[in-house]
């Protein structure tokens, strides 16, 4: 049978990525020997689970600079990411692995994620990215619920169904250069992400 | 449920393979085609006629370039034979003792008081080529002046590797979790194949090339000095690299001990005859058992290699298995159980605890943590 795969044998250039860019995701940054052996360890080991919240910080941090390396998870004429299941083996937190994708590939507009499995794909929910002012307030109501979000956040809203109902409003903030928006977004497991970090 | 895990062979005994020997300069093939040897035979003499060598001996004598003069034991344009004293340093009350001895037949030409280099003139000399091993020459090229061996070795592979074929006398440096600093990297190292512990330092590997020692075995390297000699390769670091050393990395990044079946196999070989293959990740060692020579008489060399590369087989108590996540990476042991229910790590992960028995304790890890071992 052939050789075990893991999450990082996906990617063909970790080795060359800096310390200092993977460090930066940490708090706080670990000693840089201790990061490169553990990368290191990474790419020869691809196979292992990450065993404490340490480790699976430290594979989160690599896994973002690889995706920023590597954009193939990210269609952008499709508006889509891909998360491949077997990111899973990381952490089990959706919520988590697509925080990892934004901080990666910074997308904006309405992008929906998908989780790609050996039998097929399976819509998890959006991310829609606002463009905010500081000290702005966001009003979103999604599926008859009412949120008040302050600019500067990225939060993720529950929206399980297929599809989901939005309306957007706010004095100085905007989506796709609107105060005010009604839109529909594919939902899911995931459900809403607003990124509303200051641009 | 099926659980995969990789199966990576380590030790492959007992095992014909062709040895070759190569003639230094300028000489003649003794051995014939089918002819037994054993390891102190004389297969090939040449004469080395001219030529230079340094040494650098104010790190071997670990004194500064102004004193080693001091420390001479052979005046500046004397003879001095090769395994005869060239330099000594008794250590004083606090230091330790030092030992120089002539790598080779020559006269002391120049010494660089800044440097603390001295340049020997080799003298025309004899240079006998043993066959180091129990075999049966396979082939002899008169050209290349090479002589094969079919002899049996016992191979251990190790994980990572750096460097053309070298070989050289084993010596174990200390236990298997050692860390090898350049105080443990002496002159009377040179020409040998070196196992360091569970970690060896920069300094150390560059005072080994220094002193010529032919190659490092160790279990653990820190990952920016193994990408500085493979070219800041680790993924396909099996390649063409070299740095003037052989080096085998036996378990990975970082500080982690020999894994003791490898250990305990290079121990029962200290001060015998190897040959180590770092860019094949390998290290050979030729049977010490004259009988040997019986075995591979009737054994045929296959052309084709054998497929020592990672495979992957279902986890089953009674494997042997060594750990390679944290954090009880490089632990070996057997399988003793494997759980029927799932366990929620601290992460959050769904994962399929197994236990293993090591020789000292008992240890729970993910399975998919480990590595089946050969």
């Amino acid at each position: 049978m052939p050789k075990l795969s893991g999450v990082f044998d996906i990617f063909e250039n970790l080795e060359s990525i800096p310390y200092e860019d993977i460090a930066r995701w940490l708090k706080p940054a670990p000693q840089q020997e201790v990061l490169e052996n553990y990368l290191a360890n990474r790419i020869i080991y691809p196979q292992v689970t990450p065993s404490t919240l340490i480790e699976q910080e430290y594979d989160l941090a690599i896994l973002r600079e690889a995706l920023r390396r590597n954009p193939i998870f990210y269609k952008i004429n499709q508006k889509k990411i891909f998360i491949p299941s077997d990111f899973l083996q990381i952490t089990p937190d959706i919520k988590k692995l697509a925080s990892v994708f934004i901080d990666a590939y910074s997308p904006s507009g309405i992008v929906v994620f998908i989780l790609s499995t050996g039998t097929g794909d399976k819509v998890l929910g959006s991310l829609v990215t606002v463009f905010s002012s500081a000290s702005d307030t966001l009003h979103f109501e999604l599926e008859g619920q009412n949120y008040k979000l302050k600019s500067g956040s990225l939060i993720v809203l529950p929206c399980p169904k297929e599809h989901c109902h939005v309306s957007f409003k706010s004095t100085n903030s905007k989506i796709f250069g609107k105060n005010e928006l009604l839109f529909e977004i594919p939902g899911g497991a995931l459900g809403l992400i607003i990124d509303g970090r200051l641009k | 449920m099926n659980m995969l895990v990789s199966r990576r062979f380590r030790v492959v005994p007992e095992r014909a393979t062709l040895v070759n020997r190569a003639l230094q300069g300028n000489g003649e093939i003794l051995v014939k085609r089918g002819q037994e040897v054993i390891p102190s035979d004389v297969i090939g003499r040449s004469v080395l006629s001219a030529g230079f060598r340094t040494i650098n001996l104010s790190k071997a004598l670990q004194v500064s370039p102004g004193e080693v003069k001091k420390y001479l034991q052979r005046s500046m344009g004397k003879a001095i034979y090769k395994g005869e004293l060239l330099g000594f340093n008794g250590g004083g009350l606090f230091g330790s003792k030092r030992v120089v001895t002539s790598p080779t037949d020559g006269i002391l030409e120049l010494f660089n008081e800044e440097t603390g280099i001295l340049k020997l003139k080799i003298l025309p000399h004899n240079i006998d080529l043993p066959a180091a091993v129990f075999g049966i020459v396979d082939g002899v090229d008169h050209v290349k002046k090479i002589v094969s061996i079919k002899t049996q070795v016992t191979e251990v592979y190790g994980i990572l590797g750096s460097g053309r074929p070298r070989e050289g006398y084993l010596k174990v440096l200390g236990e298997r979790g050692d860390l090898i600093d350049k105080n443990k990297i002496s002159y009377d190292l040179h020409d040998k194949i070196i196992v360091g512990g569970g970690l060896i330092y920069d300094s150390a590997l560059k005072e080994a090339v220094t002193f010529g020692v032919n190659g490092i075995i160790t279990g653990g390297i820190s990952s920016s000095e193994f990408k500085g000699m493979s070219g800041g390769k680790i993924k396909y670091a099996h390649s063409e690299s070299e740095v003037g050393i052989g080096v085998l990395v036996t378990e990975g990044f970082g500080t982690i001990p020999v894994g003791q079946d490898i250990f305990d196999l290079l121990k029962s070989f200290d001060n015998k005859f190897v040959i180590l293959e770092g860019n094949e990740g390998k290290v050979s060692l030729p049977s010490t058992n004259p009988g040997s020579i019986k075995s591979i008489s009737k054994v045929q060399l296959s052309s084709e290699n054998l497929d020592f590369k990672l495979q992957t087989e279902t986890i089953e108590t009674g494997k042997i298995i060594r750990v390679v996540g944290n954090p009880y990476m490089g632990e070996q042991g057997k399988v003793v159980a494997i759980d029927n229910a799932i366990t929620i790590l601290p992460t959050g992960v769904k994962v399929y605890m197994i236990t293993i028995l090591t020789n000292s304790r008992k240890i729970r890890v993910p399975y998919s943590n480990v590595e089946i071992i050969f």
